[in-house]
């Protein structure tokens, strides 16, 4: 990573609008234009399209702000993108879905080295749920979504080869120990109720009203609480 | 064209009760293999009625196919063409041939959905929304509509034939059979080969799919059609749609997007179709988000930051990015295109008042980007965008900005003072 530019990644646990109100608020904030593209694609279209995802991310961002304007784009379609169309924006907010589906049509139309040089060129990214799993160094956290048997498992890595679980609830810490043992890689649970915002690619704040876990390969659990730090 | 008319009275005639002289044999069950194996039966009977046959992934074939590409530039198409947008262009003849087919046509829905699961109605399938969500009741006619739709998913995409909104053509049947699916979609077929298009340029791509609408999820066969390689439209047929107090219902739901059947029979451009003044001085994504503008506005929308008056300030905003100054010069615009939709729907408020909603609209969005600019160089210009831009222009001299910068920057927006 070029080191002279600053790098702002948010990860969201995959909660309602109440639970993601604070990191939701911190993404806002952070944008300086005002300009952001909105990837629904882990989601099927509906019969209206995604005219729905449209609907819901306005709402989503527009409440966060007081007196400020919002100019989304939403992309459905990633084929033939490149890097050049992102100038404009500040950020790139990914909405949550089936991951596997999700990651097969970044990867399918080589939108994933796009997304990562603009997140290394200084744009923000935003990760909801399967938005921010697909971040992580692997998506095999939730294999069980995989009904498309999609083979190639290989997230972004913009976590310094963490993975990601969003959805975290304690009864799930022995899937995140199988998936550890399997893969010798450490791990991020996010519950729903919390969210992570990591600058620079190393400095993580957790934000929300619930603690985040960190995995570690050798299975021990450190919690950070919220509006805690800690280094990735 | 008076042709047209007789044939599909006279087809009403014979089928007045059961529109394509079956009767209603749709099985109470609705078991899904059932249905699918009646519908495989009714695709292949289609198929050889209409001399198809399956090339690749699906897509279906005139058996003797001749294509050629639709012409999108440079005269148009020929007089008896002409003729027939004059007819498409007059709401009461679509719906009279469906009336006369025995269908029951309907009022469109507002644009703002108040009661639907999106915040504006954005297909004409939305006219049954009730009956799939609500466990409203069902009717025996089958419905047609003639709907405008807002497609805010296209904003970033507007191109030649694409735009934010347009009028939805459908037919919607609630529980009916697969074979009147098809004989809906064969109606469909000849009306528009007795419009002058040609049998031997529709193709056909099928897709069996689970489907979701609001909390639903279904499945559903979609059948997607092409005219010249240009999607003009589709026909699905859903089945296994859970109700709350009553079996799963099925619906049939064909429709088509009016201003590319008029795009392919005028030939031209597919904004001619909508709009005249400012014809090749204009960006395409300009006279969409227009378009869209004068139909949010005469709905009676006012733009906000937030919900359905944020969708309003998005397309004003983009409008202004696109024309900038010109923004201020191009009222003909708006009034044609309220005068657009005011043809195919019941607007809220009077021409004037939606214009005058849309010139401060776009006065706001003008302010923010001629004080976006001169923020780059100067930093106590943060006037309130609400003002009058002349207001804004004026307090502008009493800031750090000096006369020749802020003359260039108007000059470089297309502002005339």
């Amino acid at each position: 990573m070029n080191k002279s530019v600053n790098t702002l990644l948010f990860l969201a646990g995959g909660g309602n609008k109440k639970d993601s109100l604070k990191i939701d608020t911190s993404f806002v904030k952070s944008l300086k234009n005002k300009k952001i593209v909105y990837i629904p694609l882990a989601l099927e279209p509906s019969i209206n399209g995604y005219e729905s995802c449209f609907d819901w991310i306005s709402s989503t961002i527009s409440d966060r702000l007081t007196g400020e304007f919002v100019d989304i784009s939403m992309w459905t379609d990633l084929n033939n993108k490149k890097e050049s169309d992102l100038n404009n924006f500040d950020a790139i907010y990914i909405g949550g879905g089936n991951t596997y589906n999700l990651l097969k049509k970044i990867k399918e139309t080589k939108f994933d080295q796009i997304l990562i040089n603009f997140y290394k060129n200084g744009g923000v990214v935003y990760g909801g749920s399967a938005g921010a799993i697909i971040c992580g160094y692997n998506i095999a956290t939730v294999s069980e979504e995989n009904k498309i048997s999609y083979s190639n498992s290989h997230g972004l890595n913009l976590v310094n080869d963490y993975s990601i679980l969003c959805h975290y609830t304690k009864d799930q810490e022995n899937k995140v120990f199988k998936y550890i043992k399997e893969n010798k890689m450490p791990v991020i649970g996010i519950p729903e109720k919390s969210g992570l915002i990591i600058k620079n690619g190393h400095i993580g704040s957790v934000v929300g009203y619930e603690p985040i876990y960190i995995f570690n390969i050798d299975c021990s659990v450190k919690i950070v609480n919220f509006d805690e730090n800690i280094s990735i | 064209m008076k042709e047209v008319c007789v044939f599909f009275v006279k087809e009403a005639s014979n089928n007045n009760l059961d529109l394509c002289g079956k009767k209603n044999n749709y099985l109470p069950e609705n078991k899904g293999t059932e249905i699918v194996d009646l519908y495989q039966v009714c695709f292949e009977n289609f198929l050889e009625t209409n001399e198809l046959r399956p090339s690749d992934n699906d897509l279906y074939i005139k058996t003797s196919t001749t294509g050629c590409n639709l012409v999108t530039e440079g005269e148009q198409n020929n007089k008896s063409n002409l003729e027939t947008l004059k007819l498409l262009n007059n709401p009461f003849f679509l719906k009279n041939i469906f009336t006369q087919l025995g269908f029951n046509s309907i009022e469109p829905l507002p644009i703002v959905n108040a009661k639907g699961n999106t915040l504006f109605v954005s297909a004409g399938v939305q006219i049954i929304d009730d009956i799939i969500h609500n466990d409203g009741i069902i009717t025996e006619k089958p419905k047609f509509v003639i709907q405008p739709v807002l497609r805010t998913q296209y904003i970033d995409g507007v191109s030649e034939g694409s735009s934010t909104s347009f009028i939805n053509i459908s037919t919607e049947a609630v529980n009916i059979d697969p074979k009147e699916h098809f004989c809906f979609l064969q109606q469909w077929l000849k009306i528009f080969i007795d419009l002058g298009m040609e049998k031997d340029k529709f193709t056909f791509k099928s897709r069996h799919i689970d489907k979701t609408w609001g909390n639903k999820t279904f499945n559903g066969f979609e059948l997607f059609i092409y005219y010249d390689g240009l999607e003009i439209g589709d026909g699905s047929f859903n089945y296994n749609v859970a109700q709350n107090t009553r079996g799963d219902i099925n619906f049939s739901d064909i429709g088509f997007g009016l201003e590319r059947v008029k795009w392919i029979l005028s030939g031209g451009s597919y904004f001619d179709t909508f709009t005249t003044v400012y014809k090749n001085q204009l960006t395409l994504p300009s006279l969409a988000y227009a378009n869209t503008l004068s139909l949010l506005s005469g709905s009676g929308l006012k733009p906000s930051n937030k919900e359905y008056g944020y969708r309003f300030r998005l397309f004003s905003k983009r409008f202004v990015d696109e024309v900038k100054g010109k923004c201020f010069e191009l009222d003909n615009l708006f009034n044609e295109n309220y005068k657009y939709w005011s043809n195919w729907t019941k607007l809220q408020i009077s021409e004037s008042e939606s214009l005058s909603i849309i010139r401060k609209e776009n006065s706001r969005n003008f302010n923010r980007l001629l004080l976006d600019e001169l923020l780059k160089k100067f930093n106590d210009v943060n006037l309130d965008i609400n003002l009058p831009t002349n207001e804004i222009i004026k307090r502008l001299s009493h800031t750090s900005v000096d006369t020749k910068t802020l003359e260039e920057t108007i000059n470089n927006l297309n502002y005339k003072k």
